[in-house]
């Protein structure tokens, strides 16, 4: 009986390879023979689309004139679950304008590290300044990067810190 | 014929604000005879005669007087309130005008029967000749020993007469607003019973104060003079005597009327010589602040305390003012409403920013910019002002534009829809030309 | 001097509670003072009215313009036939100033109420700005959360809503909003019944009424900042804090204020290591919950970017910063050398653990008596003042026993600059309390709110001449036979006061009148404090105390914010810990900085003492510090005092340490650390302690400042048994065992 059954499990073995083996090779000459589509997205190459409502990185957006929408409220910072908003503010002069008002954020910052990505800070937001986009590629090397800044964070300047970008008034440029 | 001249008796009489000219027509008379009473019997003439407050809430006379308590060692304070303020009325003006001497006469007997130290005359600051003719009497009264100390030889009687001019607010009229700016402070309302001592108890300076109307202390004299007893023979059995009304408007005579109290209404428009202009639409019978009655329901009104209020409407302070049919209902609320914004204290939430929010929305309807659920709008803020502010202005706001929207609604509705005057473009009315400059006479 | 008690204010508005009225609200049942104001009933039983313009400490005369408090009610009405109903009163009313009845029901609950409340915040709003996110009070706003809980979601009002220009700056700390105003009053009484300056009123009317001052004059008051915390909207705010942070960034401590000897309880606010505001702390024995505005917006020096962190070493002339390692070493170095010829001198700004390590550290490490606290005024033995003859040091009453005085005497003071919460309590006692108040000092400054303002008295004597005025007093008691007066003012009369103090005979008589007729509280000031013959004139202020039968009511609060604790610690030359006397007394102040001057000191430690700044003596601290003597000094920021020393070591403030302060009337008080500006800084007691671990320890050395409190409440009679837990947030006031 012991022969018989290592037949047994040796045919039902075989029989079980043989069935992937067809999944296998019907994929396999299938995108060989390109008649069915590619499912591998060569990243970084290409990249695919994302879902409408991704939340990644955020942004600070500004209004058409170029005045940042953010007036530093905190808001953001209150319903932060994660505590890693920082915002300190400072109240507008004519002469040295930032937002539309009496008060523009005079700190902004992240921990990138904390962050849980929940989307709670562009909820809070009164006046739609902090957006999550979809730029997902926040790797680093150091964690002192990682803590974004108000240059980093404001549209218009690069991920990069600003000190390359300079002042918020040659970003609106 | 209603007319009944009671304090009006000596209106047309030359000279009579002068003291000869009173005296030799039986002025005094009633303090002569007070100062021969009794302290208490004054007031007991004052409750036979039924007497009620002239200045618009109608509230008994007598019951002021005795409520000064009688044994305490601060000072007595009388306050006459002549901050006639309400539009429409204007009849404390010509008593003080004409004769100015029946006021002094009724005050000095208040004092005498409500112990009275001074008495403060609260005279509105557009009435500067009244004030010169109250003046020029409390001189006069004081030459002859009808104030000062021990006053018609009764020892301990020392009684002072003030005259004090208001800066112009129509709140000052209130009661607890006017003693508030008598004391120099800014004239807001003061806190009322149950939330404090009523004013008899602790008025002015924290002392016993009483506060009365021009009317009431004229007629005070009168009754004192005639005895109770004749007074209560005129009027109603519960509004007895009679009631001076200013009738003003598109009327043929417009002038002050004393009437006895039930008069009915469509009399006294007969006695004034009918409307004028075309034909009656509406009448506001006691001031600004009442609500308004249209034509039709005239006939059931009489001019009394009860039967206006039955009519759904009030006697007040008896400003009497008589609409044509060329009148705009929504412009005069626009500016009845106006009005009350401008002279809303500012002190409490509904009134101050209620004032201004009917307005507002009355101005949008007249500009054109009338939408619908505004007339509901309009009626929801006025029930939010009425009953929750401090004094009576923030009622006296609401209650007109209800009055009106009750009994002129398919106005507001024409405005709203049609952008407007239902009446046509003439139903502004231009600017009155003054016959008469407010100063004729001079400084005594 | 006009009454400006106008204001229903008076006894007829708060009765004095003479029996329990049984009322019902929303079904609870429950018994309150005859005359309490429903809101307050209502608290009790735990029922919620909303409000804007009530406030309990201030007067109800001019309250319930806000609307936002009413209520149904249901008063019993006796019936002629004698059977009692309850009928509805025709208009809700105020419960912010309606008093208790007995059978009284309220309804807070009904759909008429909650239709009011919807109605008044919506006016309210038709003019607010709904600019929250931006405004210092969101979050911590009343009409945030009245809005919330009891508003309407939406509003109908669709016209032009009122604009101002922003920050209207109203005082020198405080800004106004103007749009934000919803004319709830608060401020304008507190102006009024609290600090006495009267100079918030309404200008203009109905709804273009606005706050402000007569004429749009500056807003000049010493309690300004007290109205931005009562401001139930943001119109109101602080210079300072405006915009530095949201009230979800700050952390709070309790604390006390570090700037006065009254003790007034704060709240530090701060954000990561930086002090962003002070706010009152409800203490009703001590400030009730006022602050004066050098307590709430001088502390920036706490976090000031001149905040010293490491110890500074002068060498040549130059300062260099070093490390503790090598501050310690050089200064326990001098200390040997110096052997016993060293001195320490301050302690009025530390608290007592640091005062106790301090004595500890020169009393038996570095064996000198040579410790004095004091840096002005009177320098001899404390007990001869008073102590001796009444058995108090510096205040017979507590704070709040001001209160209860018919007559108070404030003599040589610009009490409100100088004890500006004692100055509130005799503005209390005479505005709510009918106290009657006499003003003597001897120059008049023209800014308000001074006592002067509403003292039933003034007499302005010439410099000098306290004694002469108070024998003048004494003589007419005597005169007048209205006191027994023992013989204190022999040998003068009157005529001769008023020659000498210049204030006329008259005023002299009315005023021992007024101190004749009942319970008489005096408050002497720095002129008293300063004066040159100090013994002589508070051995006139005794006469005239005992003379009226108000020995235990002489008060001569110290200035600092712990010159009590300081004398209570033995920082004295003469007394150790709780005054026990000691065998061979050392030199005081003055003797210290002679001896240094001399060049007979070696070192002398100044423990935060603004010696250079404040010593009556310029002259003699200056060549005390041009000397040879080495002076370490442990300073906040680099002073003129520290500027002249050799070594300065940085010390933690009041916010960066634990520990407790003795106010001047002996309340013994905790203060809690709040943060840490830098690790480099420590609290005073630690240096001392450190000092006398590496001098061979002795009783010097402790862990922590709990520690040293433990040692205190075992080694001084007077602070037997206080313990951090004890002191609880509202601190004891020590009593003599006598009293």
């Amino acid at each position: 009986m012991g022969f018989l059954r290592t037949l047994q499990n040796t045919a039902d073995g075989a029989k079980a390879l043989t069935t992937g083996a067809r999944i296998t090779m019907r994929h396999y000459m299938g995108q060989l023979l390109k008649t069915e589509p590619l499912q591998t997205v060569q990243y970084p190459e290409e990249r695919r689309e994302q879902f409408p409502r991704t939340r990644w990185r955020h942004v600070l957006t500004r209004y058409e004139n170029g005045l940042e929408k953010c007036i530093g409220c905190s808001l953001c910072a209150g319903a932060c679950p994660a505590r890693c908003i920082y915002v300190e503010a400072a109240e507008n002069t004519d002469e040295d304008r930032y937002s539309p008002g009496e008060r523009y954020a005079v700190k902004y910052e992240i921990n990138m590290l904390r962050c849980i990505f929940c989307g709670f800070c562009q909820d809070a937001c009164p006046t739609g300044a902090i957006v999550l986009r979809k730029d997902f590629e926040l790797a680093d090397f150091t964690r002192k990067d990682f803590l974004y800044t108000k240059e980093m964070l404001l549209e218009g300047a690069s991920v990069i810190p600003l000190t390359a970008v300079g002042t918020h008034k040659e970003a609106v440029k | 014929m209603a007319i009944r001249n009671l304090l009006f008796e000596h209106r047309e009489v030359a000279g009579i604000e002068e003291m000869d000219v009173y005296e030799k027509l039986g002025g005094y008379e009633g303090l002569r005879r007070a100062v021969t009473l009794e302290r208490q019997a004054v007031i007991d003439d004052v409750k036979t005669s039924g007497l009620r407050g002239r200045g618009g809430a109608g509230f008994p006379t007598w019951i002021k007087w005795n409520g000064i308590p009688k044994n305490t060692d601060k000072p007595h304070y009388l306050i006459c309130n002549a901050d006639e303020g309400e539009p429409g009325t204007y009849k404390d003006r010509e008593l003080m005008l004409k004769t100015p001497h029946l006021l002094v006469e009724g005050m000095a007997i208040a004092g005498y029967a409500c112990l009275g130290t001074a008495g403060y005359i609260y005279i509105r600051g557009e009435y500067v000749e009244p004030a010169w003719q109250i003046r020029k009497a409390i001189d006069q009264a004081y030459k002859k020993g009808y104030l000062g100390k021990n006053i018609m030889g009764i020892e301990g009687f020392n009684y002072d007469l003030y005259v004090h001019m208001g800066a112009g607010s129509y709140e000052c009229g209130e009661e607890s607003a006017l003693m508030s700016s008598l004391m120099g402070e800014r004239g807001n309302p003061r806190l009322k019973a149950p939330h404090a001592p009523l004013p008899v108890h602790e008025g002015v300076w924290k002392s016993p104060t009483l506060v009365n109307n021009v009317e009431t202390y004229c007629a005070a004299a009168w009754i004192l003079k005639n005895g109770g007893a004749e007074y209560a023979k005129l009027g109603t059995e519960r509004s007895k005597g009679t009631k001076i009304i200013s009738v003003s408007g598109h009327i043929a005579k417009p002038a002050n009327y004393e009437v006895e109290m039930g008069t009915p209404l469509l009399d006294l428009l007969k006695a004034a010589g009918g409307v004028t202009g075309g034909k009656l639409k509406a009448v506001i019978p006691g001031g600004s602040s009442v609500p308004i009655m249209t034509a039709d329901k005239l006939d059931k009104i009489n001019l009394d305390y009860e039967s206006c209020a039955a009519s759904g409407t009030m006697l007040g302070s008896g400003g009497f003012m008589v609409f044509n049919d060329t009148t705009d209902i929504v412009l005069l609320m626009k500016r009845t409403s106006e009005f009350y914004m401008h002279e809303s204290c500012g002190k409490c939430t509904p009134c101050r920013e209620g004032t201004r929010w009917l307005f507002k929305i009355l101005d949008r309807i007249t500009s054109g910019g009338g939408r619908e659920g505004d007339i509901e709008l309009l009626l929801d803020i006025c029930s939010q002002i009425d009953g929750r502010s401090y004094c009576g202005l923030g009622d006296a706001a609401a209650w007109p534009i209800v009055g009106a929207i009750k009994a002129f609604r398919e106005e507001f509705e024409y405005w709203i829809e049609h952008k407007r005057s239902p009446i046509g473009d003439h139903a502004v009315p231009p600017t009155p030309v003054v016959v008469n400059p407010l100063l004729t006479l001079t400084p005594a | 001097m006009p009454d400006n008690r106008l204001t229903q204010t008076e006894a007829s508005l708060n009765p004095a509670v003479t029996q329990m009225v049984n009322i019902k609200i929303d079904g609870i049942e429950l018994q309150v003072p005859k005359g309490e104001n429903i809101i307050e009933s209502a608290k009790r039983a735990g029922v919620d009215i909303p409000y804007f313009c009530y406030h309990p400490r201030l007067s109800k005369g001019d309250a319930a313009n806000c609307r936002m408090c009413l209520v149904d009610v249901f008063a019993p009405r006796r019936a002629p036939d004698g059977t009692v109903s309850l009928a509805k009163m025709p208009k809700p009313q105020a419960s912010c100033t309606l008093p208790a009845d007995e059978g009284m029901v309220i309804v807070t609950d009904s759909e008429a109420v909650v239709r009011d409340r919807k109605g008044v915040l919506e006016f309210l709003l038709i003019n607010h700005p709904l600019d929250c996110p931006i405004c210092d009070r969101g979050g911590e706003c009343p009409l945030q959360n009245n809005a919330i809980f009891y508003g309407a979601a939406t509003s109908r009002y669709t016209e032009e809503k009122r604009h101002f220009p922003k920050a209207y700056p109203l005082a020198e700390n405080v800004v106004f909003d103007r749009e934000r105003c919803i004319h709830c009053a608060r401020c304008t009484r507190f102006t009024e019944d609290i600090s006495g300056d009267a100079q918030l009123g309404f200008l203009k009317r109905g709804a273009d009424m606005e706050v402000g001052t007569f004429e749009h004059t500056a807003y000049k008051s010493k309690f300004s900042g007290n109205v931005i915390e009562l401001c139930p909207v943001g119109a109101l705010l602080s210079r300072s804090y405006r915009f530095k942070a949201r009230p979800w960034d700050l952390h709070s401590q309790r604390s006390v204020c570090s700037k006065c000897s009254n003790g007034c309880n704060i709240k530090i606010d701060y954000r990561l290591d930086s002090l962003q505001r002070i706010n009152g702390r409800i203490n009703e024995a001590v400030n009730e919950e006022w602050t004066c505005d050098k307590g709430k917006f001088g502390h920036s020096y706490v976090s000031s970017e001149a905040r010293l962190k490491t110890p500074m070493l002068k060498t040549g002339g130059e300062w260099k910063a070093i490390d503790w390692t090598e501050a310690l070493q050089i200064l326990v170095g001098k200390l040997r050398d110096a052997n016993g010829s060293v001195a320490g001198i301050g302690g009025q700004r530390c608290t007592n653990e640091d005062n106790f390590a301090f004595q500890k550290l020169f009393r038996e490490v570095l064996k000198s008596n040579d410790i004095d606290s004091r840096v002005e005024g009177y320098l001899g033995s404390v007990n001869k003042p008073l102590y001796e003859r009444f058995g108090y040091h510096a205040m017979g009453n507590a704070i709040a026993e001001l209160e209860d005085m018919k007559t108070i005497l404030v003599l040589g003071s610009q009490l409100v600059d100088e004890q500006p919460i004692i100055y509130l309590r005799v503005r209390k006692a005479y505005r709510f309390k009918g106290a009657t108040v006499i003003n003597a000092v001897s120059s008049v400054p023209e800014d308000s709110p001074k006592v002067g303002d509403f003292a039933q008295l003034e007499l302005v004597y010439k410099p000098g001449t306290e004694a002469a005025l108070l024998k003048g007093i004494l003589s007419v008691l005597s005169a007048e036979k209205l006191a027994s007066v023992n013989g204190f003012a022999k040998g003068y009369t009157l005529e001769k006061a008023a020659e000498e103090t210049g204030v006329s005979a008259e005023a002299i008589q009315q005023a021992a009148r007024l101190m004749a007729t009942g319970k008489l509280a005096i408050i002497a000031g720095r002129e008293v404090a300063n004066h040159a013959n100090h013994l002589e004139v508070v051995q006139a202020i005794g006469d005239l105390a005992e003379a009226t039968g108000n020995a235990q009511n002489i008060n001569l609060p110290g200035e600092d914010v712990n010159s009590q604790g300081a004398a209570d610690m033995g920082v004295l030359p003469d007394f150790a810990p709780g005054y026990a006397p000691l065998e061979n007394p050392g030199k005081n102040t003055a003797q210290i900085l002679q001896a240094a001057a001399d060049g007979s000191l070696k070192v002398l430690w100044v423990a935060g003492a603004k010696l250079l700044e404040k010593f009556p003596n310029r002259e003699l601290a200056q060549a005390a510090f041009a000397s040879d003597t080495f002076i370490v000094v442990n300073e906040l920021t680099m002073t003129e005092t520290a500027q002249a020393a050799d070594l300065v070591l940085p010390a933690a403030s009041f916010a960066e340490k634990e520990g407790t302060f003795t106010n001047c009337e002996r309340r013994v008080q905790r203060i809690h650390k709040a943060f840490d500006i830098s690790l480099e800084i420590k609290p005073d007691w630690l240096i001392f302690s450190e000092v006398a671990t590496r001098m061979g320890g002795g009783g010097g050395s402790f862990f922590s400042a709990r520690d040293i409190l433990k040692a205190i409440s075992a080694q001084v009679p007077a602070y037997a048994g206080l313990t951090a837990k004890s002191l609880g947030d509202e601190g004891v006031r020590w009593n003599y065992p006598d009293k």
